[in-house]
């Protein structure tokens, strides 16, 4: 019994090494794509007529496209969201 | 005489066993959590009310040709219903925070340490007389830590059908618990201070680039991890079929009536495995307690991730952040913004905690697909 559960704990010592490694491996591996996907999205802006018109309404950041400033939105969701868990 | 005596056979009364009534006790108790202080009720109703019924002496609801025996046979030995809510809740996910700043990621894959660190431990209660895990029982009880029940449901109906019940019982608890268990753990390994850190607004992110997203996860789990490609595939399937915008109605369909109907049929399926033998054993309180441990590493590690992150960072990160790593969406991200806001009522961390929350949610299908790939 002993030293069945001593290989044992070995073996899982292992897994958690090696699980660990590949799972930051992968996701790491994965920020690189997300970063690639973002700047090729950058270089190759969209060139239909209503995403160009989001893009220059992006390029203000102050303002959201509805028109209302982006602070005022984040205060009025945040708002919202807090009143709806205390409800 | 003799008809009585045939009448009296025929009733529940005379074949009732001390288990069953306790295991019927469970289920109210399970229906009690759900109702009366709405734990998960989703999914505890029908679960309590499936391990009710599997209880009941004469009926037969678990033997083959009971109605939970097919249930069971058809959606969780085969991994079909938690794989289609796994496409729900793909449907459901927004992985926009995630998109605008990427190395949340290593938040989501820092909290799996909760899942390989309790695998360690499953294995070391085998030095306690009663218990004997073999790895693949350990691993199925780990990923509990993973704090995501199809992908805990998925892996156990795998690796340890027999212990399926316990651990979805206990996966789903503690995802109702998380308000409970995370923000002690959150302020023991925080400053004020650092609960304080106000972090950068996310940028705003393309079309293009969240429908590109899940295609990218799905590549690259092909490429390099294909035993994860059920559940990842199954979620990117979701997931582009909201973010293309071409498929409402799939796409609605997804992530309400299907994953509704499921979850009823998968509750009832987890629930038929609450029978007495299997689920009234010294195995089911070591499932237990390892699930807490396994909830309060992973939250741990999410948060010392997140401080070790932002000594290399240039931007600030506010280390609550991290503990949103162990999935649990989106109960986790709120439990951070909740936290957060008691030091300083006007961080909101909501939108940040948003992007390791999701990140978990992937990390937790990888870590299931080394479990799987390793000891399966």
């Amino acid at each position: 019994m002993q030293p069945d559960v001593t290989s044992l704990l070995l073996e899982a010592g292992m897994l958690l090494l090696v699980g660990m490694s590949v799972v930051f491996l992968f996701l790491t591996l994965l920020i690189g794509a997300v970063n690639v996907i973002a700047w090729a999205s950058a270089k190759f802006p969209e060139d239909t007529p209503s995403a160009s018109k989001n893009m220059h309404n992006r390029a203000a950041p102050a303002t959201s496209q509805s028109g209302v400033p982006a602070p005022v939105v984040a205060a009025i969701s945040a708002a919202v969201e807090q009143y709806r868990r205390q409800h | 005489m003799d008809k009585l005596t045939l009448l009296w056979q025929s009733t529940s009364l005379a074949h009732f066993e001390l288990g069953q009534i306790v295991m019927m006790a469970v289920g109210c108790l399970l229906l009690f959590l759900a109702i009366v202080k709405k734990f998960e009720p989703l999914l505890l109703v029908p679960i309590g009310f499936g391990a009710i019924l599997t209880n009941i002496p004469l009926a037969g609801f678990s033997e083959p040709g009971g109605l939970l025996y097919y249930i069971y046979y058809v959606g969780i030995e085969t991994g079909v219903f938690p794989l289609l809510i796994f496409m729900g809740v793909g449907a459901m996910t927004d992985f926009s925070a995630l998109i605008a700043n990427p190395r949340m990621l290593l938040l989501g894959a820092a909290a799996q340490f909760g899942i390989f660190g309790t695998l360690f431990g499953a294995i070391a209660l085998n030095l306690v007389p009663g218990f004997e895990f073999t790895l693949k029982d350990a691993s199925a009880i780990a990923i509990i830590g993973g704090a995501d029940g199809p992908t805990a449901i998925f892996l156990a109906s795998k690796l340890a059908p027999e212990l399926l019940g316990a651990i979805a019982v206990a996966a789903y608890s503690y995802m109702a618990l998380v308000p409970i268990i995370q923000p002690p753990i959150m302020r023991l390994l925080t400053t004020p201070e650092e609960r304080n850190i106000k972090m950068a607004q996310l940028r705003i992110v393309s079309k293009r680039e969240k429908i590109i997203f899940p295609l990218a996860v799905l590549l690259m789990t092909i490429l390099f991890l294909p035993s994860a490609t059920p559940l990842v595939g199954m979620f990117c399937l979701g997931n582009l079929m909201k973010e293309s915008g071409v498929v409402d109605r799939l796409s609605n369909t997804a992530q309400n009536e299907l994953i509704n109907i499921v979850t009823i049929f998968l509750g009832l399926a987890v629930g038929s495995k609450l029978s007495a033998d299997k689920f009234l054993t010294l195995e089911t309180l070591g499932i237990l307690g390892l699930g807490a441990i396994a909830f309060s590493i992973g939250t741990a590690a999410g948060i010392l991730m997140a401080k070790a992150l932002g000594k290399f960072s240039s931007e600030k990160i506010n280390p609550l952040i991290g503990a949103a790593g162990v999935s649990a969406v989106p109960m986790a991200a709120r439990v951070v913004n909740k936290v957060g806001l008691e030091t300083n009522p006007h961080n909101f961390l909501l939108m940040h905690a948003m992007g390791p929350n999701v990140a978990g949610v992937l990390g937790s299908a990888v870590a299931a697909g080394i479990l799987l790939a390793l000891v399966g």
